[in-house]
């Protein structure tokens, strides 16, 4: 028999049920504009109803429904989008960071608005060309001072701007590390909470939403996954490799990085094992600094320093007007300090490596002229064996050897001078453990480089130039060369674009300027501008820029690799953030806020409660009759 | 696609939609204050490549072009200077022919050398003329005042002193000035050359039969380099200077020594090649001296500038010599002036060349600009395009609002009370 006051009970329930379900409509209200917010909502189920199956069951039908009662507050979830947005999230953060970086790198050029480095080359050259008309008059001497200075001040901002940006990404390497560890911390800590409401059978809805909110974020950074498979533990793993078990964390660590500058490595914080993440914003930076930018750089390095080689090499052959001869016109700063290039690299006091930039050969030779003898050449090159084979057979030419090494992706290249003698230059290197502009080895198994173009004294092995003087059995790598230190050019040990300068002695005094062709020993006249036309025809004469000929070519090719790689990342990233938004709105459709929804709820919740109300109100009139009006 | 809309979907997808309207638009004007067609290499990557090619080479024909006209103009004062020596050498060929007649007396002949003495002072002003700083304009590559150098002396005959000898003091090297790619003409100043009269000969008076080149050196002959071996004689000598591309011959005479005959009109130069002894030990140069001054003493020279061949005639008129006059005098003028417009001629047939040079530029220069039309398609602000893309992004961006304005107000909350 139910009690006499069971209908005020269920009224009661009702009342209790709807104005929570109508807080709950206020909460998804109040928080419809939230960022990550999923709606929640309230599960009501009819409560237990009398009576069970007993001994003491009243002799009535039933089961009597006892009103209704709350099972839980859940969130509207889709696990399984949310997880595509994690996993999506690393190429968005990828490549916006791309577009960040190379947007404002492919500005440095400052190309559209005509004020770049190759419009100071071109004047450069021009006033060279002017000089060679009347070298004797002093205007045109300025002129060619003055505008070589504006292009070495163009190279050195330009180099400024390229190595402040990889500093700047360095320090953002290091904030997106402690950025991650933030956030892992949070996630965490966040799940560890989660757990702690679920084991009171309570939703954690709004944890919930604060834990996705933030593995989105750390989405972005690196490539993650995660897993929800266990609900006690929330994994989240990068390439393979747990960041966050549960309540455990794994933290990275930005150390300085000896081989780079000292800018920073991310490494494991538990074993000090390298961090390669595939892809987020954290390796993005890393390559954009190591790859990206630092190449962009070694364009610029690669240009300075052969200009700075092919200038000089004529300028210190010519004659001023007072007749003087052998003066440099650019400044070798900060080249290795020593005529042979030895160079200390353990700091132990002994010399035990040779830095060559260049070494001219001491034979003429003809591009067309045929070898007539086989081999093969090894040349340092950036793979794991370290070196790369260039074979050569009899019937090759000259040219066609040339051109084969410069193709081979070995990091020596290979040209003729205006004499005709081989020249081998290093280029910017791919691997940061190998300083760029070194020429580390040479080693010819037949003649060519032997006894062809008199490079190397013995062929095989047993011959070959190795920078390393571990590698030549202890001696001066020199040793192994037919040509001696007037051929060689020492290689730079900071970044030549950088800082390359105009020679102090002719800026202070033009007349040291040397325009004049050389004559049996001495000047040909102060009239004469032969050398300032060839120097003005560096410009024309093709030479090997890198691997790319000619000045005007090569720096062509550096506006669109890094306008194509802008373009790319511009293109990609909006590609990302579109999928990325898709993914969203899918998310969004299932979990967010929609206020007439709500409302119409509210209107709902708003008439069961007033029903329950209603109900009481009439189980009360009821009791008024039995208890004030049934006249007993 | 079944699909529930929340009420921030509606506000996030305007949002999305106007910001990148925002961004084109924002871009848009940029370009158009600008004036540029692409703002970052990024816009174009390929294009902005290329026009920065074509800057590059649009600059290079600049200088070029620069170059070629300062040839010309030079080359132009040249021509208008060595006319007006060709004018002086029609006089003095006059004054010779009528003097080798031999119907003027001593004292006619002698006014007639007063007349040649005043036509080689005016032929060696044309020849020392400097330019605006002061620096001759013949001396080939050498900066100084003055090309030639007359001596003074008596003549017989001659009652005042008179120039008897003229002497070169420049060099005979030309600057090779840049005229298109890979391609340089020699801007030629040198008066050992555009001032000589005849072909010189050089015959030395040491016998050769003797001598053998002691190890391997080279001799240098008119700037050129000519490479002997060890063990080379006299006539092995005589060959390799025959077939190197100087203007030179070599020969043996019948006493075994050496003489070098110039093939045309200009100072012989020699000079032994680093550390060698060949020219010295043969009896053709001397230690001590440069060249052109070198010449041993013991060596004969024949031919020369053209003042002194003209100084030849006036003192053979002074002589009252008419026979040598109407023999070697008068074969003398008739090869300097010969000589001396085959200099105009070189020097015209330089100018067109130029001229071809400036038109082949001129058509690169168009051509590049026809490319530029591609490139200004690529680089370049289209004005009225850029402005109807403006106003189309402006029309979107009106529509947009004025749709989110529709879409986002109504709601169920408007109709509650």
């Amino acid at each position: 028999m139910p009690s006499t006051f069971m209908g005020i009970e269920i009224g009661k329930r009702g009342v209790m049920a709807h104005s929570q379900a109508l807080h709950t409509v206020g909460h998804n209200l109040a928080n419809a504009e939230t960022e990550g917010y999923s709606r929640q909502r309230v599960e009501m189920s009819s409560a237990k109803p009398i009576y069970d199956p007993a001994l003491n069951r009243a002799l009535t039908p039933g089961q009597l429904g006892q009103g209704v009662e709350v099972t839980q507050v859940a969130r509207y979830e889709d696990m399984l989008l949310e997880g595509r947005i994690v996993e999506k999230g690393g190429d968005f953060g990828y490549w916006s960071a791309r577009e960040k970086w190379l947007n404002r790198a492919q500005s440095l050029y400052n190309e559209t608005s005509g004020d770049s480095v190759r419009h100071a080359m071109d004047r450069f050259f021009n006033s060279w060309n002017e000089l060679a008309n009347s070298p004797e008059n002093l205007e045109f001497r300025h002129s060619v001072v003055s505008d070589s200075q504006t292009l070495m001040d163009r190279m050195n901002e330009t180099y400024n701007m390229f190595n402040d940006m990889r500093n700047d990404i360095n320090t953002e390497v290091a904030d997106t590390v402690r950025r991650i560890n933030e956030l892992s911390t949070n996630i965490a800590s966040l799940g560890e909470q989660i757990v702690q409401v679920e084991a009171l059978g309570d939703n954690p809805n709004d944890l919930k939403d604060q834990r996705d909110m933030m593995t989105r974020e750390l989405s972005e950074l690196i490539n993650i996954e995660s897993e929800y498979r266990d609900s006690d533990e929330f994994t989240v793993t990068v390439d393979g490799k747990t960041l966050i078990q549960g309540s455990q964390v794994r933290k990275l660590r930005a150390i300085e990085d000896p081989v780079n500058n000292g800018l920073a490595k991310v490494v494991w914080d538990h074993d000090g094992s390298d961090f390669s993440a595939s892809g987020g914003e954290l390796s993005a930076l890393i390559e954009l600094r190591d790859s990206d930018i630092r190449g962009e750089i070694q364009k610029l390095d690669t240009m300075a320093v052969t200009f700075m080689d092919q200038v000089n090499e004529i300028h210190s052959q010519s004659y001023d007007l007072e007749g003087n001869t052998g003066r440099l016109f650019f400044e070798e700063y900060d080249y290795t300090n020593n005529v042979r290039g030895s160079f200390d690299s353990t700091g132990d006091g002994a010399f035990d490596s040779s830095r060559i930039f260049r070494m001219t050969g001491t034979n003429r030779m003809e591009g067309k002229q045929q070898l007539g003898f086989d081999g093969v050449l090894t040349l340092s090159a950036a793979n794991s064996a370290g070196t790369v084979e260039v074979q050569y057979n009899s019937t090759d030419t000259v040219e066609q050897l040339v051109d084969r090494i410069n193709q081979s992706g070995s990091e020596v290249l290979a040209g003729l001078n205006t004499d005709g003698r081989l020249t081998l230059r290093a280029s910017s290197s791919a691997e940061l453990e190998n300083p760029d502009f070194v020429i580390r080895h040479v080693e010819d198994s037949g003649q060519f480089l032997v006894g062809f173009a008199g490079v190397l004294n013995q062929t095989g092995a047993e011959g070959a130039y190795d920078w390393q003087w571990a590698q030549t059995g202890g001696e001066d790598a020199l040793n192994r060369l037919a040509v001696g230190e007037e051929s060689l050019q020492v290689a730079p040990t900071r970044n030549p674009s950088g800082w390359i300068r105009v020679n102090e002695e002719i800026v202070s005094d033009v007349t040291r300027l040397a325009a004049a062709e050389g004559y049996m020993g001495a000047s040909s006249g102060e009239k004469n501008g032969s050398s300032a036309t060839a120097i003005a025809e560096l410009n024309n004469s093709g030479p090997m820029v890198g691997r790319v000929k000619g000045y005007r070519e090569f720096y062509g090719e550096i506006l669109s690799d890094i306008g194509a790689k802008t373009r790319r990342a511009i293109d990609t990233t909006r590609t990302e953030l579109i999928n990325l938004d898709r993914l969203d709105m899918e998310k969004k459709s299932v979990t967010s806020v929609n206020m007439d929804e709500e409302l119409t709820d509210m209107l709902k919740f708003q008439h069961g409660y007033s029903a329950a109300s209603r109900f009481i109100t009439q189980v009360d009139k009821m009791l008024d009759i039995i208890i004030n009006r049934m006249g007993v | 696609m079944a699909y529930r809309v929340a009420t921030s979907m509606k506000t996030s997808n305007h949002q999305s939609y106007l910001r990148q309207l925002e961004v084109k638009k924002f871009q848009l004007q940029n370009r158009v204050a600008g004036e540029q067609k692409n703002l970052s290499l990024a816009d174009n990557p390929s294009g902005s490549a290329l026009a920065s090619k074509y800057r590059s080479d649009l600059t290079r024909i600049e200088g070029y072009q620069t170059n070629i006209d300062r040839v010309k103009g030079e080359n132009q004062l040249i021509h208008n200077q060595l006319q007006e020596l060709s004018n002086v050498m029609i006089r003095a060929k006059e004054l010779t022919v009528q003097a080798a007649h031999g119907t003027y007396n001593p004292d006619d002949l002698k006014h007639s050398a007063k007349e040649m003495d005043q036509l080689i002072h005016h032929m060696m002003d044309i020849a020392n003329m400097t330019d605006e700083n002061g620096n001759a304009l013949f001396a080939g590559t050498e900066k100084m005042n003055r090309a030639f150098e007359g001596y003074m002396g008596r003549v017989p005959g001659g009652k005042e002193p008179m120039v008897v000898q003229v002497n070169y003091l420049g060099n005979h090297l030309a600057s090779e000035i840049a005229i298109d790619q890979g391609k340089t003409v020699d801007v030629e100043r040198a008066g050992s050359r555009l001032f000589w009269g005849s072909p010189e000969s050089l015959y030395s008076g040491v016998n050769g039969a003797q001598y053998r080149v002691l190890q391997d050196t080279s001799v240098v002959v008119n700037g050129q380099q000519i490479s002997l071996r060890a063990g080379d004689n006299i006539h092995s000598i005589v060959a390799r200077i025959n077939s190197a591309t100087v203007a030179v011959n070599a020969e043996v005479d019948h006493n075994d020594a050496l003489v070098l005959h110039g093939n045309r009109s200009e100072q012989l130069v020699l000079q032994d090649g680093p550390g060698g002894s060949v020219l010295r030990d043969l009896g053709l140069i001397v230690d001590g001296s440069t060249p052109p001054y070198n010449v041993s003493p013991y060596a004969q020279r024949e031919g020369g500038n053209l003042f002194n061949q003209l100084i030849d005639v006036r003192n053979m008129m002074l002589k009252g010599d008419t026979e040598s006059i109407g023999s070697r005098g008068l074969r003398a003028v008739e090869n300097a002036h010969g000589s001396l417009v085959n200099n105009l001629s070189s020097i015209g047939a330089q100018s067109a060349r130029l001229d071809a040079m400036t038109s082949a530029l001129g058509t690169r220069e168009m051509n590049i600009a026809q490319s530029n039309v591609q490139e200004s398609v690529l680089t370049d602000m289209d004005r009225t395009e850029l402005l109807l893309e403006y106003k189309e992004l402006d029309n979107v961006h009106t529509a947009t609002l004025q749709s989110a304005a529709k879409a986002l107000r109504p709601s169920l909350l408007d109709f509650l009370r």
